[in-house]
C-alpha cells in the first residue's frame, strides 16, 4: 500500500507517488480514501473505472496509455485487494500467476510450452499441484518468454 | 462520416471456476485485472451490474444442474465489432475455465464456447 513516496501493489512492484503530476497523485490518494470504507468489490469497480477514463481523457493519451499509468496499475490493485479481502478472488501463488500468465498471453498450454521449454505433462501436474517447478527450472523457462521471478515482503503485500 | 450503431451487450462471469474443467474455485485476481484491460481498450469500458447473479443451468456433459453465481458486465459495442466481442469471451471462456459464456446482444443471447476446451489439462 502507499507508504510515505510510494506504493506498493500486491505483487511487490513499487510505483514511485512523488514524482507524479499532481492531478494524478489526487485521484490515487481519493481512489485509496474510497477503498479504505471497504466499499463492495463490484461498487469499487464501477467508480474506479469512470474515474481513470476521466483521467486519462483530461490528459489525451489513448486507453492503452491509460493502463501502463501508476493511477491506473494502483486503482486495480486496490480492487484486487478487495476483491480478495471479500472473497470473490483467491490470493494468487506461483501456480495461478502462471496459469493466468498462459490464458492471457497464449493461446494454449501447447503454444505456452513450446515457448518456454516446459513439457506439456509438467505443467500439467504442476498446475494440478500434484508436482513442483524447481526455482531453476522456472526461472529458466520464464526467461523465455521475458519473465522473471522476484522476492516481496509479505508485509507488503497485505 | 457515419458511426456504426452501438448495441448493448451484456455478459456473465461466474465467480468460480467450473468443477468439472477445473476446480471450483475463485479466480486469481490478475484475471479480472486482464479482462478490465481488454474492455477498455477494445470498447472504451464497462458498467459492472450491481445485483447478484444466480443461475443454474444443466450441464450438457454431466446432465447434472450446475447453479453458479456471477458478475455482469455490460458493454457497449459498436454494431460492426460484435466479433471482437466473441472472440474475447472466447478467450475469457477458457481463462475463467467455464464451458461458455452467456451473451446478450440487445437481448439476443449466446452461449460463446471457449477455443479449446481439450486443451486445458
Amino acid at each position: 500500500m502507499a507508504r510515505e513516496n510510494s506504493y506498493t501493489d500486491r505483487k511487490g512492484r513499487v510505483y514511485g507517488l512523488a514524482t507524479l503530476a499532481a492531478d494524478e497523485l489526487e485521484l490515487i490518494c481519493r481512489l485509496q480514501t474510497y477503498s479504505k470504507s471497504h466499499p463492495d468489490w463490484t461498487k469499487y469497480s464501477n467508480y474506479w473505472m469512470p474515474e481513470l477514463t476521466k483521467f486519462g481523457d483530461s490528459r489525451g493519451i489513448t486507453r492503452r496509455e491509460l493502463t501502463e499509468t501508476a493511477a491506473y496499475r494502483i486503482a486495480q490493485d486496490l480492487g484486487s485487494r478487495l476483491a480478495i479481502a471479500q472473497g470473490y478472488a483467491r490470493p494468487s501463488d506461483y501456480r495461478s500467476e502462471l496459469e493466468t500468465l498462459i490464458h492471457t498471453k497464449f493461446r494454449t498450454q501447447r503454444e505456452f510450452c513450446n515457448a518456454t521449454g516446459l513439457s506439456e505433462d509438467m505443467l500439467s501436474h504442476v498446475l494440478a499441484k500434484r508436482k513442483n517447478l524447481s526455482m531453476d527450472a522456472l526461472t529458466e523457462a520464464l526467461a523465455q518468454i521475458g519473465y522473471t521471478i522476484h522476492i516481496t515482503p509479505m508485509s507488503e503485500m497485505n | 462520416m457515419t458511426h456504426p450503431r452501438l448495441l448493448e451487450c451484456s455478459f456473465l462471469i461466474p465467480l468460480v471456476r467450473d468443477s468439472h474443467l477445473s476446480d471450483g474455485q475463485p479466480h486469481d485476481p490478475d484475471l479480472w485485472e486482464w479482462l478490465d484491460d481488454e474492455v477498455l481498450w477494445r470498447f472504451g469500458g464497462r458498467t459492472l451490474d450491481l445485483g447478484r447473479f444466480e443461475g443454474f443451468y444443466l450441464d450438457p456433459d454431466t446432465g447434472e444442474k450446475v447453479f453458479d453465481v456471477s458478475r455482469k458486465y455490460v458493454v457497449a459495442v459498436p454494431e460492426d465489432r460484435l466479433d471482437e466481442l466473441r472472440a474475447l469471451l472466447s478467450v475469457a471462456s477458457f481463462s475463467f475455465a467455464q464451458k461458455c459464456i452467456y451473451l446478450s446482444i440487445a437481448g439476443q443471447v449466446e452461449f460463446i464456447e471457449g477455443p479449446s476446451h481439450g486443451q486445458r489439462e
